[in-house]
């Protein structure tokens, strides 16, 4: 089956057109030496025209089999015109099946309305040449039919070639359109987060340099006239006043290196959370982890899932809202037991987290475009330990809520 | 006083580390060692309260000198520093009763306070570490690939695995073979970059 794959198939194409195209002139070479009223003379003048026009014929096929454009192409088809048209009274009353791969290149080559004018005019002349060239008149129809359809097989096979290509083609333009919008989104979301981010940072290290460089030359300065004032025993109450206003520079200066720091930290991890934002993995492989996580923490989890299976991918809300579970399940202590169970729901699936003393419900809704999911608001639905009551009830913006059993059960 | 036992090859991050943690009023560094096949003889000797492990420690990784502490000296919680390069090795953390995973690019008052928590009988694990482990997923391989594609990571021949692990050559290239096939990899080496990345390892 491995030969029957789209790509090699279209790869294939153009060349099986031009292969059947040319086995009709060499059918048409035998006839001319074996058919009553011929001999080894149109035998031979047949040969020699075939071997002129069928080059010209078979560069007409392959072009247009790959859906390019015919260079020269009609001159080639004026020659190849020629060359059948002279061959016709001396190449015997068979010859005029040539007009086959005459109307053929004529269809291929020639622009709209004078392909077709060709076309018929060609596949019409072909019986009564013939008749004027001594084939018996009951011998003439089954000619003009074989042109036909011999031009027909030809021609079609000519256009599925191309079609082919053609499709290949628009695939590829439709996968750089894809990868390039792609591109241009992410760099879009990198701009307007990360961006702004780092040009925050960048501000923030401008003014840290902005604060040092003053405190530093005060320093320098201070120092001197510190010196200055002890020698000429003056009034030391300015050079305090100075070492003040340094002091109050230098905690400013602290202060502003330390939002960097924190500004820093802030954008690498929006960095990645952003890059694990355009890699999902499914809503089964998810639950999972998580199932083995809490086991290997030592929390008895068992893991319900509906026989129709959860969907396949998840919203980032309430993606982050299960992570945000199993993080709090993992740094608690004391929960000796957990059950993850998935309901099939229309459109979705719920999760329901049921620990020793509590349950949550996420409701979870498949991402309809993971790509576009921004996943920095996952964050938003983190629930720390102290923000869960076993019984409160609190719906999140991820849909997640946290009810008691009594209460699930009600 | 909480009495921390610090493992770090890097000697400059661990000259760092102890230097950190001298700052705070309530925490004794009372070991720092190089080597992952000394944590346990010097725990037994120093009894902390909380060992700070890197997880590549040169003669035994951070989490089999973890394993080998809970074992003998359950007394001592360990918190293990990692990158978030092969999140991994959450799940064999966890399985080996580490108490504490914090990443190595987190502030320095993250370590402090992972400390504290830590000897408190609390667990601290980074959330962008549990999400990044639940991104990647728990490992495809069974124990016995594992055990295979971790003595062919070596750079070993299969006989010689096969006699190291009793088995036949045969076996080991089945084993070798499946895990290659479960990861998505090309040859052996891939699976082995692969599951290394994702600290299956």
């Amino acid at each position: 089956m491995g030969f029957w794959r789209s790509d090699r198939v279209v790869r294939l194409a153009p060349a099986g057109a031009v292969a059947c195209s040319g086995l009709l002139p060499l059918l048409q070479v035998a006839l001319a030496f074996s058919y009553p009223g011929n001999d080894t003379r149109t035998g031979l003048w047949s040969v020699a025209a075939t071997a002129a026009y069928l080059p010209l014929h078979l560069r007409h096929v392959w072009y247009a089999a790959r859906a390019a454009r015919q260079p020269a192409g009609h001159w080639t088809f004026a020659a190849m015109a020629v060359i059948v048209l002279a061959a016709t009274p001396v190449a015997g009353n068979m010859w005029p099946r040539a007009y086959t791969s005459l109307a053929v290149s004529a269809v291929l080559v020639l622009p709209g309305p004078w392909a077709f004018a060709a076309y018929l005019a060609l596949v019409l002349a072909a019986a009564p040449a013939s008749l004027l060239l001594g084939l018996p008149w009951n011998a003439a129809p089954w000619l003009t039919l074989s042109t036909l359809c011999g031009s027909g097989a030809v021609l079609m096979l000519v256009w599925l070639s191309a079609a082919l290509v053609r499709l290949r083609s628009a695939r590829e333009v439709l996968a750089q359109r894809a990868v390039a919008q792609e591109r241009r989104r992410i760099d879009d979301d990198l701009r307007h987060t990360l961006g702004t981010a780092l040009e925050s940072l960048a501000a923030r290290g401008t003014r840290a340099t902005s604060l040092l460089t003053p405190l530093l030359d005060g320093q320098a300065e201070l120092g001197e006239r510190t010196e200055l004032d002890r020698r000429a025993a003056l009034d030391a109450r300015a050079a305090l006043d100075r070492r003040a206003e340094l002091d109050r520079r230098r905690a400013e200066l602290v202060a502003e290196l330390s939002r960097l720091a924190d500004d820093s930290r802030r954008t690498l991890a929006d960095a990645r959370q952003r890059v694990r934002g355009y890699r999902q993995p499914s809503l089964r492989a998810e639950l999972d982890t998580a199932a083995a996580l809490l086991s290997a923490a030592g929390i008895e989890t068992r893991l319900h899932l509906p026989r129709t299976g959860v969907p396949d991918t998840i919203a980032p809300q309430p993606r982050a809202a299960l992570r945000a579970t199993v993080t709090r399940l993992l740094r608690a202590d004391g929960v000796r037991a957990c059950t993850i169970t998935a309901v099939a729901q229309p459109g979705g699936a719920r999760l329901e987290v049921r620990t020793d003393d509590t349950m949550e419900t996420i409701d979870v809704r498949p991402a309809t475009d993971p790509t576009k999911a921004d996943p920095t608001k996952a964050r938003t639905s983190e629930t720390s330990p102290t923000d869960t009551h076993p019984s409160q009830t609190s719906p999140t913006e991820a849909g997640q809520s946290q009810t008691s059993p009594s209460e699930a059960r009600s | 006083m909480i009495r921390v036992l610090i493992a770090e090859d890097m000697h400059m991050i661990r000259s760092a580390l102890v230097a950190l943690l001298s700052l705070e009023d309530d925490m004794e560094v009372v070991a720092e060692i190089e080597r992952g096949d000394e944590v346990l003889a010097t725990a037994l000797r120093t009894e902390p309260d909380v060992a700070v492990l890197d997880i590549d420690l040169p003669g035994l990784d951070g989490l089999s000198a973890a394993e080998q502490l809970s074992a003998r000296l359950p007394a001592c919680r360990t918190l293990v520093l990692t990158g978030l390069s092969q999140p991994g090795n959450l799940l064999r953390a966890l399985k080996v009763h580490v108490r504490g995973f914090i990443v190595k690019d987190a502030p320095a008052h993250a370590l402090t306070d992972g400390i504290r928590r830590i000897a408190r009988g609390e667990r601290v694990i980074d959330p962008e570490l549990v999400a990044a482990a639940l991104e990647t997923g728990s490992s495809p391989l069974t124990p016995r690939e594992t055990e295979v594609l971790r003595a062919a990571a070596t750079g070993i021949r299969v006989a010689q695995i096969a006699t190291d692990l009793s088995l036949s050559q045969a076996t080991v290239r089945n084993y070798l073979s499946n895990a290659i096939s479960k990861v998505g990899a090309r040859n052996r080496i891939d699976a082995i970059r692969i599951s290394r990345d994702a600290g299956w390892l």
